[in-house]
C-alpha cells in the first residue's frame, strides 16, 4: 500500500471512531458516560478516538467544555496519544491557545477545520491562517490533521494548492487530512494528490472498499458497529459475515450499506445516538446539542422499527 | 487501557451476568455478548441491576 508508510510514520492508521458525545439533561457533556463509552470500545479492541469531531457535535462545544471532557477521559484511562481532538474556530489565536492547553494535557493530534466561510478567502489568506496557528501553537511533536468538510458546515474546503504549500512549509506538523466531504470522489482526488506525503483518512464507510488502498478511516458508524468497520477496512469479508437470526448471512460491507440506507433520510448524529441508546438501553443517549435536534416522534418510531429489523448484533 | 481487575456485564444464555476480566478471558469466544466494562465490581453490579429491572419492566409492559 503506498499510503502505509505515511500512516505508519504518523501512527494514524486503522479505525478512528468519530465518537458520539453523551449529554446530561442540561445538555452539558456527560463526562462519566463519555469515559464509559470509550472504555467499552477499548474493551472491544478499539482505542483510537476522534473527540469532538463531526459526529461528536464538535462545533457546538466551547474550548473549556472540550478541555474538561478530554481531561476527564484521560484521567479515566484513555491514552492521550490515541485521541484526535477536533478544533473549530475562525480565530487563529483561539485555535493556537486551545492546542497549547490540550497539549499540556498530553494530546498530540488535532483535527482542525477551516475558518468560517463568511468571506471569499484566497489561497494566501488560508495559508496564512494555518501558518499562524502552527507558529503560535509552537508545541513539540504535535500533529495537525486538516478536516475537509466540503460544503457541509459553511466552512471552507482547503484547495489542494494550499494543502501542498502547508505540507511544504510544515512537513513535520501537517501530517494528514480527514475528508468528510459527502462526495467520495473528493476523497479519491485527495488520495491521488497526496497519497505519498499525507495520510488521507476517509469517512465514507460504504466506499472504503473502493478507496483501496487506504488503511485508515474516521468512522461514526464505528460507535455502534466497530468490528464491522474494522473488517471492511481490512477487506476481510469472507470470514467475518454476520449471521443475523432469521435473516441471511451478511458480509461486513453489506451491513454497512444496509445501515447507511436506514440512516439516509435522518440527521446522522441523532439517528446514531438513538441506535446507541438502544445498545446501552439508556434513553439519555438520544440527547443532542442545539442547533442539532432530536428526531420527531414519528421519525423516531419509524427508525426504531427499522433498527429492530436491522438487528444489530453485539458482536458487530 | 488496562483491563486487568476490571469487571464486565455480559449477556450469556439470555441472562445478564457480572463477571471479572479474569473469568471472562476463560469463556469461549462467541459464547457471550460483552455489554459494558467497568472499573469496579460495584459499578458493574449497579448496571447489571439496572438492566434486570429494565427487562422486568419491559416484560410487564408486554404482558399488559
Amino acid at each position: 500500500m503506498p499510503n502505509e508508510s505515511i500512516s505508519s510514520t504518523t501512527g494514524f492508521h486503522g479505525v478512528w471512531i468519530d465518537v458520539l458525545v453523551p449529554l446530561q439533561a442540561d445538555l452539558n457533556v456527560d463526562e462519566p458516560k463519555l469515559a464509559s463509552h470509550l472504555r467499552n470500545l477499548s474493551a472491544k479492541g478499539f482505542e483510537n478516538f476522534v473527540l469532538f469531531g463531526q459526529a461528536g457535535e464538535g462545533t457546538t462545544f466551547s474550548a473549556d467544555e472540550k478541555l474538561s471532557a478530554v481531561a476527564h477521559v484521560i484521567e479515566a484511562g484513555v491514552d492521550a496519544n490515541n485521541i484526535l481532538l477536533g478544533v473549530n474556530s475562525s480565530s487563529y489565536t483561539e485555535v493556537a491557545q486551545f492546542i497549547r492547553k490540550a497539549s499540556a494535557k498530553g494530546v498530540k493530534r488535532f483535527l482542525l477545520s477551516a475558518p468560517q466561510y463568511d468571506h471569499t478567502y484566497n489561497n494566501v489568506g488560508l495559508f496564512d491562517y494555518y501558518d499562524q496557528i502552527i507558529k503560535q501553537a509552537n508545541q513539540p511533536n504535535w500533529q495537525l490533521f486538516i478536516h475537509q468538510l466540503g460544503g457541509k458546515n459553511q466552512a471552507a474546503d482547503l484547495p489542494e494548492a494550499v494543502l501542498a504549500d502547508l505540507k511544504k512549509a510544515h512537513p513535520r506538523v501537517f501530517v494528514g487530512i480527514v475528508d468528510q466531504d459527502i462526495h467520495v470522489n473528493h476523497t479519491v482526488e485527495l488520495i491521488r494528490a497526496f497519497d505519498t506525503v499525507l495520510t488521507v483518512a476517509s469517512c465514507h464507510e460504504p466506499n472504503l472498499t473502493i478507496l483501496s488502498p487506504t488503511d485508515v478511516c474516521v468512522s461514526a458508524l464505528a460507535n455502534v458497529m466497530p468490528n464491522v468497520i474494522k473488517h471492511v477496512i481490512a477487506h476481510d469479508f469472507v470470514n467475518n459475515a454476520t449471521k443475523v437470526p432469521g435473516m441471511k448471512v451478511a458480509k461486513p460491507d453489506d451491513r454497512v450499506t444496509e445501515l447507511m440506507t436506514l440512516l439516509a433520510n435522518y440527521p446522522q448524529v441523532a439517528a446514531l445516538k438513538l441506535m446507541l441508546s438502544l445498545h446501552y438501553r439508556m434513553e439519555s443517549w438520544e440527547r443532542v446539542r442545539p442547533p442539532h435536534t432530536t428526531l420527531p416522534k414519528e421519525a423516531r418510531d419509524k427508525l426504531l422499527a427499522a433498527f429492530k429489523t436491522f438487528n444489530l448484533q453485539a458482536t458487530e | 487501557m488496562n483491563f486487568a481487575n476490571t469487571w464486565y456485564v455480559i449477556e450469556r444464555n439470555n441472562h445478564f451476568e457480572t463477571i471479572s476480566h479474569e473469568a471472562l478471558s476463560l469463556l469461549e469466544e462467541g459464547s457471550y455478548v460483552m455489554l459494558q466494562n467497568f472499573q469496579t465490581h460495584h459499578e458493574a453490579h449497579a448496571e447489571h441491576t439496572r438492566l434486570v429491572k429494565l427487562a422486568i419492566a419491559e416484560t410487564k409492559a408486554k404482558l399488559g
